[in-house]
Parts: C-alpha cells; structure tokens; sequence
C-alpha cells in the first residue's frame, strides 16, 4: 500500500458495471470495449465482487487475477482451518443468515498461519499455483472488500495484439496490454521476491493486526524512548474515567502498537451493535459510542481484534472492571438513564469504552502526558511501505529495491514530536537547557577567568568601574567559597534543585499539565537535576573538608542515580523488545552476502555462532563479577574482531568484509545483551530507592547549611 | 573527614539498594501469586431459568445476540453457554421473571409473589387469586385454576346462597381463569357475578395482535375445566368463549371496576366497584397482569364510551372525542385523534404538562395554536353523559361538550399496589419457587375431573347437563381436516424443537485461530479443563457458594451449574477468556500481544525461513518474459521448490516430517540461537526434490 492512498471508509463498488471494473485494472484500461465486452461476456474475463474475509477461489481455467479495488492478501493456513472456515461460511450462505451468533468471525489474517503477500489495485498473481498438497494450504483472501478480475487463458490470448494502459507503476508505457501484464506479474514477482526474512515478518505484522486497514493514523508507542511511566494510561484514565488505550499491544522490534482504537476502514465494531449506540461520525471517520444507548452486550468489544473496545462494570463494586470515576462521569451527563423515552430500557450493567481520540479536548489526553515523546500517531502507510514506485527491471535494482523498511522496528522509528496526532504544547525541551547551561557556562567562564587571567573578569571591570586602581583591583579579584558570588551560586542551585524536587508534585497535580506538556517538565527536571548540582561544585569551590560534604555527597548520589536511572530507563524496553528482530536483520545480511561470496559468508556464519554461544556463557558469572566479565568480553571482542577480519581477507571486497564483519559485531552485541537483560532488570527497580532517600537526605542538609550559614541555627 | 563522609554515603546507598531490592522481588511474588494462583475474575452472570413461570414466548431465544438459548418443550433452556457474552437482554424482555441472571455463587433475586396457600387462597380468608398475577400463566393453567379454586369454595361454603343480596362467589376478571371460575360456579350451583372492567371479556387476548394464533399452553397439561381451549386464532377462541358464556348465561358486569374488597367480622367480603357494591362468601381475583387503569369517579364512567386505551385511531374520525390526562399517552392520544379526524377537547386537572415529554409538549402547543386541538387546564370531568360531557372549568364555571367518545388517560395502578389494597400479601421467594403443576391441584379437590371438551358444543353440552354429542363424523370435513391440522402442526412444532436441539447440541467447536489473541474474539475452541488457572478459578467460584442453599434443583458449585446447563458440549476457552475474564495486573487480556518471533536463518542456507514459508509466492508471481506470455496455450499447475544459488544449494534434505502443529500460545519472546534448526518450519515434502523448478509454461527447467 502506496503511502498516498487515503483510507476510504466506504465499501467496494458493486459489480454493476463489470465492464468499469474490469477497466480499473491499469493493464487493461486502454483496451478497447469491443474486445473486452465479448471476453467479459463468455466468462473468459470473469470480474467479482467479494465483500472482505472471503477467500478469492476462482475456476482453474482463469490463469490469472488482478486486483481492480482493495487489498487482498495471499495467507499460509491450517488446511483444517480453512476448511472449517469455508464450510462455515457455506452454512451460512445455504441459510441466508450468519449462523447463530452477531459475532463477525475473527479476521482471517488473524486466522492465517502466515501472510505471505500483500495484493492491491493492479497487482496480480497466478491462482492456479496457490494450491498445495501439504498439511498448510496457500490461499487468497480479501482483506476489505475488493474487485478481483480473472483472466483465462483464452482472454490472455485474445488481448496479445490490443494496446495496454501503463505498466502498473509508473514504468515505461508498453505497447500491448499482455506485456502490461506481464509488466504487473514481473512487479509483483520483485515485490514478493524482496520479501524475505524481516521483511516477511514485517508484511505479516502488517496484515496480521490489521493495519494495513486501519484508519489514517495508529498510535504507537517507540520502546526505545519509553520510559515505562504508564502517564499516558493515567492521564486517559483521569479525562475519562477508564482508561482507553493499554500498553503492550502489538509488538514489533521496537514498535508497539498500543491496544486502542484505530478506526479501521472495516469498522467490526459497527456491525454487530443492535442498538445504535456505536456509530462512525462521517466526516471525521471516528467512531464513538453513545454512552446513554450502550446496553453493555459487548459484542462490539469481542467483535474488536484488536483490543480497542473494554466493558467497564458500572453497578458492581466488587467486579475487577468496576471504575467509579466512569460511573460517576457518565451519571453527570445523565447517560446512565433507562425506562421509556431514554436510550435503553433497562439498567446496563456495563457499558463500552473505547478511544475516540479525545473529542471535543483540545489535545489527546495520553500523548500530552507522554514525558519522553514516545507516544505518537503515525501513519500506518508510511511505516510499512510496502510498494515501490518504480518496478525494477535488473535483478541487481530489484536487490535493492525498497520494500518494507526495517530501520523503524530495529534501530526505532525516530519521531521526536507526537506524530500525527493533536497536541497542544509543542516541546521545548532546547529552552530551560539553554538557559540553565547558559547561565552555567557564564559563570564558570567567570571564575576560570579569575584565577587564572583576573584583568579579563567581570569583577575586575565591577571594581575598575568602582574606581580603584588596576593593580589593586586586580589583587582584590578571585573566588573563595565564602565570596558573594559563590554564596549566589550556592543560591542559585538551591533554587534549581528545589524546582527540581517540584517534579514529584508534577505527576499529582492538574497544574503542570495545564501549563505545558510533560516533556518539557521532565526536560526541566533533568535540566535543573543537572545544572544545579553544578552550581553548587562552583559553590563550594571543592573545599570539601567539613560537615558540608555530607550534602555534597548526598547531591552525587541523587545525580548520580538519576543519570544511571534515566540510563537504564531507556535501555530496558528496548532490551526485552527489539533484539531478535535486530538479530535477524543482521544475519539476514550475513546471509545476502553468502549469495556472491559463499565462502566469506560461511566464515562469518561460524564465527557467528561460536559468539552466541559464549554470549550463553555470562550466566555462569555471579553478578558482582559480571561487570568484570563484560569489559574483559569486551577486549576479547576486539581480538575476536581482527581474527575475524584477518580470516576473512581475500575471500571477498573490503567493503563486503567491513559489512560482514560488523554484522556478526552488532549480532553478537544484541545476543549479550539479550542474556544480560533480565540480570540488569534488577537494577532498574533500585536506582529509585537511591533517587529519593538521597534527595531527602540532601533537602535536609542543606536546609541546615543554609540556616547556619544565615546563622539562624 | 571526606573520607568518612564518602563512605557513609556509600554504605547507606548499598543498604537501601539491597533492602529496596528484596522487597521488591517480594512485592513481584506477591503479584505474581495474586495474578496466577489467585486471579481476580469477573464471575460470569448465569440463567436461572424457573421452568414453572416460562411461558415459553421466545422472547428471550429472538433477543439473544449469540443464540445461547433454545426453546425445548415449549420452555427456554440454555443450550450454548460458551456463547453467552452476558449482555443480559434474555432477563430484561422475559415478561414473567422467569429468565433472571445472576453471578455465580450468588443467588438469584428474589420473586415478589402473592402469599398464597395450597388452594391460591390469599392471606385474606375467603379472597382468592388464580392466573397470571397468582404467578401461574397460560391459559390451560388458568382455565384448570379457575375450576380448582372454585371446587375448593363450594366444599368450604356448603349449601349455596339464598339470600338475593348475598353472592356466594365474586369474580373479578373475565380472562380465562374467571371465566372458568365462573362456569365451574354454574356447574356447583353457586351465586356467582363475574365483574370485568372493559365492556368485551377477555380484555387481554382480544386485545392481541389481529389475528394472533392462540396456543392451548402449557401442552403437556390436561384441561380440566368447564371453559373450551384450543389452537385457534384469537379471535376465534373469544367467539367460543362468549358462545360458552352466552349459552349458560353467566352473568358477566362489564364496565365495572373493582376499587375495593373488604372482610367484614362476619366473614363477608364486601366488594366495592365503581358503580355497586356486591357482598359475597367469596372473592376470586383473577385480574391478569395487566394493571388496573386509574378511573374516573363522576356519574356516567362506566359507560361503554369511556374507554382506558386507545387503540386504533382512524375508527374516531370525525367524532367529538374528550381526552382526559397529561401525561404522554394522553398527548399523544389527542394528536393522533386530530390527526386521524376527530373533533378532540384534551381536558387535565393540571396547569401544564410537566409530565410528558418535551416533543409531545411542543406537538400539543402547536396543535392548539393552530386551532385544532382544545386544551382544557385545570379542569374536571364532573360527568358523562350518552352523548355529552359536562366539565368543571378552572374558573368553577361548568362547560357541556357534545361528546362521542371519551379516552380517560390517567395512568394505572400495577397490579401489585392494587392487589396490596385488597389486602393481599406479597413475599420474596426464591427465584426457583414453583407452585406446581395446575392438573394436581385440580385433582387434589376434584380427583375425577374430565378434560374439557374442544368442541364448543361439546362443552356446551356438558356445561347443560345434557349427553355429550357424539364425536365428529368423518363426513364433517371442515372438523377433520382442523383437528388433522392442528394435530400435525403440534407433532411438526414438538419434532422440530426435539430436532433442533439435537442438532444443535453436538457441533463440534471450530478452531479458527491459532493465537490466543483472537480467541477472545470468538472462537470456539474447547476450555482446557486441565489448565491450571481455569481449574483454580472454577475452584474458587465452588468455595463462593453457600454452603446451605434452601432452593432445591439450585445447583451449589459452580461445576455443578455448568454440568447442567450443559446440553452444551463445553465451556470454552472463547467465554472463559470473555467471561470470567482472567485479569492480569492491568486487567488486559494480552496473550495475543506477544509478537510471533521470526525463527533466525539456518546457517549455511541463504534463507531457510523464507524457504520453509515462503516458497508458494515465489511460484505464484514467475516474472515471465513476453515472449513466454506469447507462447503460453495454457498455465500449468507450479509446483516446485524456489530458484536456489547454485553454488550454495543445500544438499537434499531427509524427507522431513509434518512440521508441527503452530503453538496455541505465542511464542516465547527470546530465542536462542541454538533453537533456529528446531524453531524453523520444515518445508513440505513436496518442496524438497532438489533445486529444479518449473517455470512460467511448465517446462521443467534446471
């Protein structure tokens, strides 16, 4: 799916016109009609209307078919599955109703063992190879509703000598429409071609949840700027009641896309609800529900794939989805009445809850919350760019050939501000650093300035200016700890590290949401965190031989774990969430080498492996020697590395040894970490109960500084 | 002194980090135990069906989104619990509460029921109470009641009554039940006045769907009254039942409503109704449930113009009509009047129409400032004449309307508050509670009770005392063919419900999805009685049941439960994972989240992954050259295995087995490199014959 094809939130168009069908297949746009209306009307052109979920089976004499309008998929499937599913759908055709239940059945991409291609307007495929005689069977599915023309072999024929309409994608206009098909078979051949290895995984992601149907944008969450904090659940959780977006959802490498609506093209939800309380708002495509009709069936919320939709208990305390706050919003706009001439008729024991991108709210409640930036609203068309603009013609180009990126699941998607979504501070996290490390920098150039080059200080113009002569002046400048402008810096990073400890209230109170975003607080936290502490280093002059180091020290360590705790927070989603999919790509490099250069690659693949395995052996070291085993692992890699190079040299370019040799680095860096995860996880949960005893500690003491000092005390 | 300092820090900082460590790892057992061994649930809501007070309407069956309920024997079963998404709209449009649901391990509500004893004498001596509102409906039920209590009356009264004044036995209703009551009367020689408050009988059946069909329910029960039950359309059955009455003159006061029954010290009830007052030995309510409207108390109320309901509107059209009320029907009613024709006065005591809602409001001020609509606030009907009607202004005058129809619409008392000022007592019973089958309570005062004859004739017959006449000729062909009908209509409902339940009940579970994720989403395979978590949670939910529980049939675990609602093959995983809904630390089902993780290339082949899975698309999309599209006369079948580096072909595998069935769980999320050879999925065997292919026109090409 091209990233400029708009969601349509309407249906396929009906097979009335088969004949304009047909034509919206770009290879058969030119022929003329008195060739193409005879082949359509003895079936060699056959043009169906499938709704979505049904699988695509045509006659065996049709040699090939084409996608006129909407997606469909080619999926591995459990032979007995597909059996089950098209027999079901039998029964349900023969009886004219769905069978029993006002559940959709579930997805069949969901059903699919493997989705193995992605087909859409002019894509074609052969459907006389889907069979197979294995346990899994290949099949043809729609994924929305879609217009497939098939083509037998006598239209194939028919068409040799009748002009075209373009190649599918922008490629040179060929003169006849059978080597426009040609052209569309060869695409989509490149196109399946590249897919392979992370790339399958990802087109299988992509068509397993749904996204390739989702609305114009998904809410995703970027692990490896994720903090953990669960603020964005929270503040949800504080506008409406009950939260509507769930971390966790599906995960790719170092994607998750979170478990909260994205207004689907199919909309599942719509269809099963008897009672109009969840409806598609038509010019915005959201879909909301209404409160005062949901009866609390929730068939709208197993009709849902994709977790989006939750029943919130609304009259039982001790049930676990009981939510007061809910009740009590929905009882203040009066949208919990029943009996006649209201919404419902009797009590509703639960009612839906589901994201509808905070309507009528300035901004989106869990995006604004978000401290780090990871919670953002991107397209889904732009992170799986499924299809080329330009079709390949050489092997060579089809190798490179730009299919399904994978840099935003391994290395992280790299959105610094929220995306697509509504927002409404925007961050300006450059500005209280610029302030505070500009403040810092000035006066830390101050006291270099006057102990060693006094003539060029500010206090040496202060004390020319106040009329003294330059030599006295001179001998009267410098920096002791208990001069004015140290006592300022000692104020100074007082009153930073005291707005830092404002932080604490930041998560409790409405007010620092109202003021700006999250971001920014947490860029002023860890600005204040850090440039305070060194005013107070300035401040002190590291005359560090009293009592007052107490506070000192005390700072260090609340530094000192804050840096280590910010550290290990953006380090551990990361580590339980991108690695194998890394690991993958990387190996599947290794691999893409052995193509030309066998025998470099088998090297590779053997040093490889002998690395993983040492990897394996860190759990053997106890943990107050595994820092000592990962540096000396790490000297070792360093030999490790030039062995490698060294046995590499001559079977294959420089810069084909430089890649391999860094593959099988970065794999092995992944696999270490891997295995070192769940050992440095204990960490994670310690670093805090350093932070804020210390910050106590640190409160405390210098409190007593200051007031002894002033000589209160 | 830095020194010192530094390393008290350092020390303090290490006790915090181990003391901060073990109660964390604490606190993360805790969880762990509160999440796996003793899970949070959403106890499932259950039926509890009370088979005594289930009509069998199939309301509940049409309501239910996932058809869970079936209709066997003319009453509701659960037959597919593990469809249930609990919505509980069965409960809500059961009319008689019958269907209730409630968390397992919690009792049902309660049924607020008339205090009856063992022949519906109610707690005031004297004064009984039969058919639907006694919590015995259908009309075989009623009709066997009417004849029961009655039986009972004429052995506690004795010799009848002689007194003209003094009636033996009152009848308040004239439905089945006290029409019954009423020929079983006449039969035992009693005094007997059946008072009704509309002018036709049977208000509640007539007053059916045009042309409803009527069936003789429960079917399973004799009718061992004197009154006639068939199938038949509503209409018909009425006819017969006026027939019947008509015939042995049963006196029936239509237009009278009842506003009061009193006991006197003397044992006499004192029956007070809108237009006289009876005295009688005994009182049978039998009312039906359809609620008492409020009436008028002026002169002329009871006559056949003044009517409680408005049903068809067109039959008013240019009538003079009076509407009295103001509340939503009442508006509503006089703009359907205007709408329809009629010349309509809407009289109300009130000085707005605070009760009705704001579009009515609105419609009724548009009416009358258009002039089609008289409003009259603040005044009173003070009488009603045969063709006028005299009201009571706000301004104390008096105005007279001609008048032709008059609609009184001022609410009207539930049963259960008009009952409660008779004096009648109501208790919660059990949801389960049963008065029993109508035949044994027939049986238990008259043991040699006959079947009521379905022919009118017949019943007539048997109602004057004269011999019975014989059974239906062959030649009568209209009978034969009726009874034929209704015979096989009967034998085709009860095959076909016997049928659809053994359907029904052995469909296997269809396994369609082969992660857990979209197993919420309804799929249907079978609960893992096995599971660890399932077999705690259901463990716990028995532990929540009382252990006393005083209503027999009430299943007291909650295995027990699901053992008998189950024609049902098995709880599935589908309304586990839905219903008892196993929360997590966040409450969030979450089992499909967990990514399938790619299996990691096998070394030395270029690309096992995508050569185990992929291999169909390769063939499926040959890029063919025109040459070849030109030559091709037809396109074969491909198989075979994908295009391979010579160079780095792997030599012919062993032929490998099936590859294993995809876990039903996902993956676990880390995987060893030492796992690749097992973790990926062989090829099928047919893929496997060496690095040749077939190409675009079929030639087998190396």
């Amino acid at each position: 799916m091209s990233a400029a094809v708009a969601p349509q939130f309407d249906a396929a168009p009906g097979a009335a016109d088969p004949l304009a069908a047909a034509r919206a297949v770009p290879a058969l746009a030119a022929v003329p009609d008195e060739v193409l209306a005879p082949l359509l009307a003895t079936g060699a052109i056959a043009v169906l209307t499938l709704p979505r979920d049904t699988i695509v089976t045509t006659d065996s004499r049709y040699a090939m078919c084409l996608v006129a309008h909407g997606q469909v998929s080619l999926a591995l499937f459990d032979r007995a599955a597909l059996t089950a599913r098209l027999a079901h759908r039998q029964r349900d055709a023969a009886k004219g109703e769905r069978d029993g239940t006002l559940l959709p059945p579930p997805p069949l991409a969901h059903v699919a063992l493997r989705n193995l291609a992605l087909f859409t307007t002019g894509d074609a495929w052969n459907p006389t190879a889907l069979a197979s005689d294995g346990t899994d069977a290949i099949a043809a599915f729609t994924l929305t509703g879609a217009t497939v023309v098939a083509l037998a072999q006598a239209a194939l024929t028919r068409l040799r000598d009748y002009p075209g309409g373009g190649a599918a994608h922008g490629d040179a206009r060929p003169a006849h429409a059978h080597a426009a098909l040609g052209a569309a078979l060869a695409h989509t051949g490149a196109r399946l071609q590249a897919l392979t290895g992370v790339r399958q995984e990802l087109l299988d992601f992509y068509l397993r949840n749904g996204l390739s149907l989702a609305g114009p944008s998904v809410r995703v969450r970027q692990l490896d700027r994720c903090i953990d904090c669960k603020q964005c659940e929270d503040a949800c959780e504080e506008r409406h009641g009950a939260r509507r977006l769930t971390l966790g959802g599906f995960e790719l490498g170092l994607v998750d896309v979170v478990f909260t609506c994205r207004t689907c093209t199919d909309a599942r939800c719509l269809s099963p609800c008897e009672h109009d309380a969840i409806k598609r708002d038509a010019t915005t495509g959201e879909v909301k529900i209404d409160e005062s009709r949901c009866i609390g069936c929730s068939l709208c919320a197993l009709s849902c794939p994709y977790g989006a939709i939750d029943m919130i208990n609304v009259a039982e305390p001790d049930m676990p989805s009981w939510k007061p706050a809910f009740k009590a919003r929905l009882e203040q706009d009066g949208r919990l009445a029943f009996g006649p001439g209201k919404g419902r008729v009797a009590p509703a024991r639960r009612i839906a809850n589901k994201c509808d991108h905070c309507a009528g709210h300035a901004d989106q409640a869990c995006i604004a919350a978000c401290p780090t930036g990871a919670l953002v609203e991107v397209a889904p068309a732009a992170l799986f760019v499924e299809r080329p603009a330009v079709v390949p013609t050489t092997p060579r180009a089809r190798k490179r050939l730009v299919v399904l990126p994978t840099a935003p699941f391994t290395e992280g998607l790299r959105v610094t501000d929220a995306g697509l979504a509504r927002i409404r501070a925007r961050r300006l996290s450059w500005l209280p650093w610029l302030l505070g490390l500009g403040a810092f920098v000035a006066v830390l150039a101050e006291v270099v300035l006057r102990r060693y080059a006094p003539t060029l200080s500010v206090s040496y113009r202060l004390l020319r200016a106040d009329g003294l002569e330059p030599e006295i002046a001179a001998m009267n400048v410098s920096y002791l700890a208990g001069s004015k402008l140290a006592l300022t810096c000692g104020y100074v990073g007082t009153a930073l590290m005291v707005l830092s400890m404002a932080y604490v209230l930041q998560r409790r109170t409405g007010w620092f949401h109202r003021t700006a975003s999250n971001q920014f607080w947490l860029d002023v936290h860890l600005m204040t965190g850090i440039v305070g502490p060194l005013f107070i280093v300035l401040h002190s002059a590291l005359r560090l031989t009293t009592w007052v180091s107490v506070p000192f020290w005390s700072m260090t360590a609340v530094v000192l774990s804050g840096v280590l705790g910010r550290y290990l927070y953006t380090l551990v989603p990361s580590l339980t969430a991108s690695h194998d999919l890394a690991i993958l790509e990387q190996r599947r490099l290794v691999s893409d080498v052995a193509a030309d250069h066998p025998e470099a690659a088998a090297t590779a693949q053997l040093e490889l492996e002998r690395e993983a395995s040492h990897a394996e052996r860190s759990w053997q070291v106890g943990l107050a020697l595994l820092l000592g085993w990962v540096l000396l692992d790490d000297l070792r890699r360093y030999w490790a590395r030039r062995r490698l190079r060294r046995a590499l040299r001559g079977a294959a370019p420089r810069a084909v040894i430089r890649r391999l040799v860094r593959a099988v680095d970065r794999v092995v860096f992944y696999e270490r970490r891997k295995v070192l995860a769940p050992r440095s996880k204990a960490l994670l949960k310690a670093w805090k109960r350093v932070h804020i005893p210390f910050s106590m500690v640190l409160l405390v003491t210098m409190l007593v500084h200051i007031g002894i000092a002033l000589g209160l005390v | 002194m830095i020194t010192t300092a530094f390393l008290t820090i350092a020390i303090a900082a290490a006790t915090l980090l181990t003391l901060g460590a073990l109660y964390d790892d604490r606190k993360a057992r805790r969880r762990h135990h509160l999440a796996v061994v003793a899970p949070r649930i959403e106890v499932p809501l259950v039926h509890s069906i009370n088979d005594d007070r289930c009509i069998g309407c199939e309301a509940c069956v049409a309501v239910c989104p996932t058809k869970v309920l079936d209709l066997v024997n003319h009453k509701v079963v659960v037959a597919r619990f593990d469809q249930c998404v609990q919505c509980e709209q069965c409960a809500n449009k059961c009319p008689t509460t019958a269907l209730v649901m409630h968390r397992l391990g919690e009792q049902p509500s309660t049924l607020t029921v008339p205090e009856l004893d063992d022949h519906f004498q109610t707690s005031v001596p004297g004064q009984y109470l039969i058919g639907e509102v006694a919590g015995k409906p259908l009309v075989k039920n009623a009709a066997n009641l009417g004849r029961a209590v009655v039986e009972h009356i004429a052995r506690q009264l004795g010799a009848p009554s002689t007194s003209p004044e003094l009636h033996d036995v009152v009848i308040v209703g004239s439905g089945p039940a006290g029409l019954s009551a009423g020929l079983t009367c006449l039969m035992r020689k009693l005094r007997v006045v059946v008072l009704e408050k509309e002018h036709i009988i049977s208000a509640t059946v007539s007053r059916y769907p045009k042309g409803k069909h009527f069936m003789a329910e429960p079917s399973n029960a004799p009718n061992l009254s004197y009154l006639p039950v068939f199938d038949a359309s509503k209409e018909a059955l009425v006819a017969a039942w006026q027939q019947v009455v008509d015939a042995v003159a049963l006196p029936i006061n239509r237009g009278e409503a009842v506003e009061s029954v009193k006991r006197g010290d003397d044992g006499i009830l004192t029956v007070k109704t809108t237009v006289a007052t009876y005295r009688a030995r005994a009182v049978i309510l039998a009312t039906g449930l359809r609620g008492k409207p409020r009436l008028l108390a002026v002169p002329g109320a009871n006559l056949e113009k003044v009517q409680s309901r408005l049903d068809d509107p067109e039959e008013f059209a240019g009538q003079h009509a009076l509407v009295v009320g103001g509340g939503d029907s009442a508006l509503e009613a006089a703009t359907s009047l205007v709408d329809a024709g009629a010349t309509v006065t809407l009289s109300y005591r009130g000085d707005g129409w605070s009760r009705a809602k704001a579009a009515n409001q609105k419609r009724v001020a548009a009416y009358e400032a258009a002039g089609r609509l008289t409003v009259l606030l603040k005044s009173n009907v003070a009488e009603f004449t045969a063709d006028q009607v005299t009201i009571k202004l706000a301004d104390g005058g008096k105005r007279t309307i001609p008048n032709q129809q008059a609609f009184v619409l001022i609410g009207a008392d539930t049963p259960v508050a008009w009952l409660e000022n008779l004096g009648v007592r109501f208790v919660e019973r059990p949801h389960l509670y049963a008065l029993g089958s109508t035949e044994d309570v027939v049986r238990r005062v008259a043991p040699d009770a006959a079947p009521c004859p379905r022919d009118v004739a017949q019943a007539i017959a048997v109602l004057q005392g004269r011999p019975t006449a014989r059974p239906a000729k062959p030649g009568r062909l209209r009978t034969v063919v009726g009874e034929v009908v209704s015979k096989v209509d009967r034998a085709a409902h009860d095959v076909w419900h016997e049928v659809g339940t053994a359907v029904h009940a052995p469909i296997a579970p269809i396994v369609d999805a082969p992660s857990g994720r979209h197993r919420r989403a309804g799929s249907r395979a079978p609960l893992d009685w096995n599971d660890d978590s399932v077999v705690q949670a259901i463990d716990r939910l028995d532990e929540w049941a009382p252990s006393s529980t005083k209503v027999e049939r009430r299943p007291r675990t909650a295995r027990e439960h699901l053992d008998r609602t189950v024609p049902v093959p098995a709880l599935t995983e589908h309304s586990v994972m839905a219903v008892l809904h196993t929360h997590s630390k966040d409450g969030k089902d979450r089992t499909g989240s967990v990514p399938r993780l790619p299996a990691p290339p096998v070394a030395g082949v270029p690309d096992a992954h995508a050569r185990g899975r992929v291999v169909g698309t390769d063939t499926i999309a040959q890029v063919p050259n025109a040459d070849e599209l030109a030559a091709t006369r037809s396109l074969p079948r491909v198989t075979g295995a994908p295009r391979q580096p010579a160079d780095l072909a792997a030599p012919p595998r062993p032929r490998a087995p099936a590859p294993p069935p995809p876990p039903r769980r996902a993956t676990p999320r880390t995987m060893a490199a030492t796992d690749s050879v097992t973790a990926v999925q062989a090829p099928p065997a047919e893929f496997d014959d060496g690095p040749t292919q077939l190409g675009w026109t079929g030639e087998r090409r190396s």
